[in-house]
């Protein structure tokens, strides 16, 4: 009981240094570069982690995620960031894929491509380790597999329809010089995570099953083998990797609780840049008047801390 | 050491000890992995070289060890090596080998040390990608450790998460092939966190993440374990220098989850 009381001041202590703490970083704070300045490091593929309270689901919740996004997007396009990932854990995004695909349509001239019932091949390359090869056999890049991913491609502007791989060549000679870039936006939830690699797996049980009872000795099967290329090209073939991750919670709590990961695609996450939205950075939505519920949209501002911190980040790859 | 010096000693190992017996009155993590960076970059701050920092970084985790034995965490997973370290110079890759071979052995001829404290060590990766010499003092090590059941240490070399995750999916597959009636609807996202390496060594689900030396990146630790549930504490310090000024605020945040959480 003594222990547990000692316990209790200490973490009153904690927070009030917490607390001091924050408030010295406030003063000492320094407003980070505008979007369009010169970064000697931009992320590829940005990933967009829209978190709330558990407790609370709304309409004000959708409304504030859709607002993000469309921010987000928005910055994106103008830095000629190429893929923007926007997660959050319920797929209050994926519900509302309708509505971000009108709301973005003068960026996106496309229809929605579901890739529930078949993979797609990303227009560029996944991003994947350096020590990881192709896989030896392109087949698993082709089993259909339910990934869970809503993709949506924006073209240049007046730029008449061409064929994926021919879009592909051209944005890339072209994202730096652009002042709006194309860029392909994949929305995901929670299904696209764990769950998603558990299709993987049902698919590939599918694959091997078919495979040994077309096979010459069926009663001789050897073990089965799987390699991580092979798997990378089911999971990859349907989300990239993203090279860059910010995540932001829409009802921040203070002192911040710390980082949480919510739920996104393990796979996917190896070598991406972490970062969290402080609460300095964000602000109140416009016109909200009720005071009470404290909700934050991100701001330029802290779109631009986080570009800042991705851009003097080293990376030793192993070595 | 003078005597003032070995009093005021003594008395921030007492005071420290005390400080564990108290956060032990609220909810401890069942489950704690530490990603040990910043041994290198410790080392060449004092001019010394990488291989001392790999030895400081050994201290450190010795250290680091006790607090959580006398905290009551029952898992910890430390990553020794990244599949992708074979990359780095042959000799620093060497001086690694040659250290965890001599840890090991020295664990294995002091088997009651780990024997006392309950602790089965798993050495967790691709061992085959390890010198022979290695490989035999990990199953000599493990084989003392096995039955042991009061807390568990995951040793991650030479590991990498989505090799972790891809033998988890090759075993659930494998496993439903071999059953009479093949089933797919048998294999969920549980029957693949069932054969992960850290779950098949008797790991509860993972409750902390640390990666030190400022890094914010995942490189290929844990990530299945880690994407949900789990608090991420991706702290400055260098791992040599980690220690309770570091994990107590960690300790104290995990509290305060577990408290809210209960008030729910």
């Amino acid at each position: 009981m003594v222990a547990y009381l000692f316990l209790r001041l200490l973490h009153i202590l904690y927070a009030s240094l917490v607390f001091l703490k924050t408030r010295l970083q406030s003063r000492r704070y320094s407003p980070p570069q505008p979007v369009t300045a010169y970064r000697s490091k931009v992320p590829k593929h940005l990933a967009i982690v829209l978190v709330s309270n558990d407790t609370v689901h709304s309409n004000h919740t959708e409304g504030l995620y859709l607002e993000c996004l469309a921010r987000v997007f928005t910055w994106c396009r103008a830095l000629g960031i190429e893929q923007l990932t926007a997660y959050d854990a319920e797929g209050i995004l994926l519900k509302h894929s309708d509505t971000i695909r009108e709301r973005l349509a003068h960026h996106i001239e496309l229809p929605t491509d579901e890739s529930e019932t078949e993979p797609e091949y990303p227009l560029t390359p996944p991003l994947s380790e350096s020590s990881e090869s192709r896989s030896h056999s392109p087949d698993f890049g082709e089993l259909p597999v339910e990934l869970n991913v809503t993709t949506m491609r924006s073209l240049k502007k007046g730029v008449s329809h061409r064929k994926p791989r021919e879009v592909a060549v051209r944005r890339r000679a072209l994202h730096k010089q652009s002042p709006c870039s194309p860029l392909t936006l994949h929305i995901i939830s929670r299904s696209a995570s764990k769950p998603a690699i558990a299709s993987a797996a049902r698919c590939l049980l599918d694959d091997a099953l078919y495979r040994r009872q077309n096979s010459h000795d069926p009663a001789h099967a050897k073990a089965y083998q799987l390699s991580t290329s092979d798997l990378n090209s089911m999971l990859e073939g349907g989300l990239p990797s993203p090279d860059f991750m910010i995540v932001h919670h829409v009802y921040p709590q203070a002192p911040q609780p710390p980082l949480e990961l919510h739920g996104f695609p393990p796979w996917q996450i190896t070598l991406t840049e972490i970062h969290r939205t402080i609460i300095r950075d964000v602000l109140a939505p416009p016109n909200h008047s009720d005071a009470s519920s404290k909700s934050l949209l991100i701001s330029e501002q802290a779109f631009c801390h986080a570009l800042d911190e991705y851009a003097g980040a080293q990376f030793r790859m192993g070595r | 050491m003078t005597w003032p010096q070995s009093f005021l000693a003594f008395l921030k190992a007492q005071l420290a000890l005390l400080l564990l017996r108290v956060l032990t009155a609220g909810p401890i993590p069942r489950h704690v992995a530490f990603e040990m960076d910043g041994n290198r970059r410790f080392a060449r701050r004092t001019g010394r070289r990488a291989v001392e920092g790999h030895s400081d970084g050994f201290h450190t985790l010795k250290q680091i060890l006790e607090i959580c034995m006398r905290l009551g965490i029952r898992c910890v997973t430390v990553y020794a090596f990244a599949i992708e370290n074979f990359n780095r110079p042959p000799e620093e890759v060497d001086a690694l080998m040659k250290l965890g071979e001599e840890r090991l052995v020295e664990i294995a001829q002091n088997g009651a040390l780990l024997s006392q404290h309950g602790i089965r060590l798993n050495v967790l990766g691709q061992r085959e990608l390890l010198p022979s010499h290695v490989q035999a003092a990990i199953e000599k090590a493990e084989g003392m450790t096995r039955q042991n059941t009061k807390s568990i240490l995951n040793v991650c070399a030479p590991y990498a998460s989505r090799h972790e995750i891809t033998l988890a999916v090759q075993s659930v597959v494998q496993q439903a092939l071999d059953k009479e009636e093949v089933d797919s609807s048998s294999i969920t996202e549980q029957s693949i966190d069932e054969n992960l390496m850290t779950t098949l060594g008797g790991s509860p689900p993972l409750d902390i993440f640390v990666r030190t030396s400022g890094v914010k990146r995942l490189s290929g630790f844990l990530q299945w374990q880690c994407c949900e549930n789990t608090q991420i504490h991706m702290v400055d310090t260098y791992w040599p220098d980690f220690g309770l000024r570091d994990f107590v605020p960690i300790i104290l945040d995990y509290q305060q989850k577990m408290w809210a959480r209960s008030k729910v």
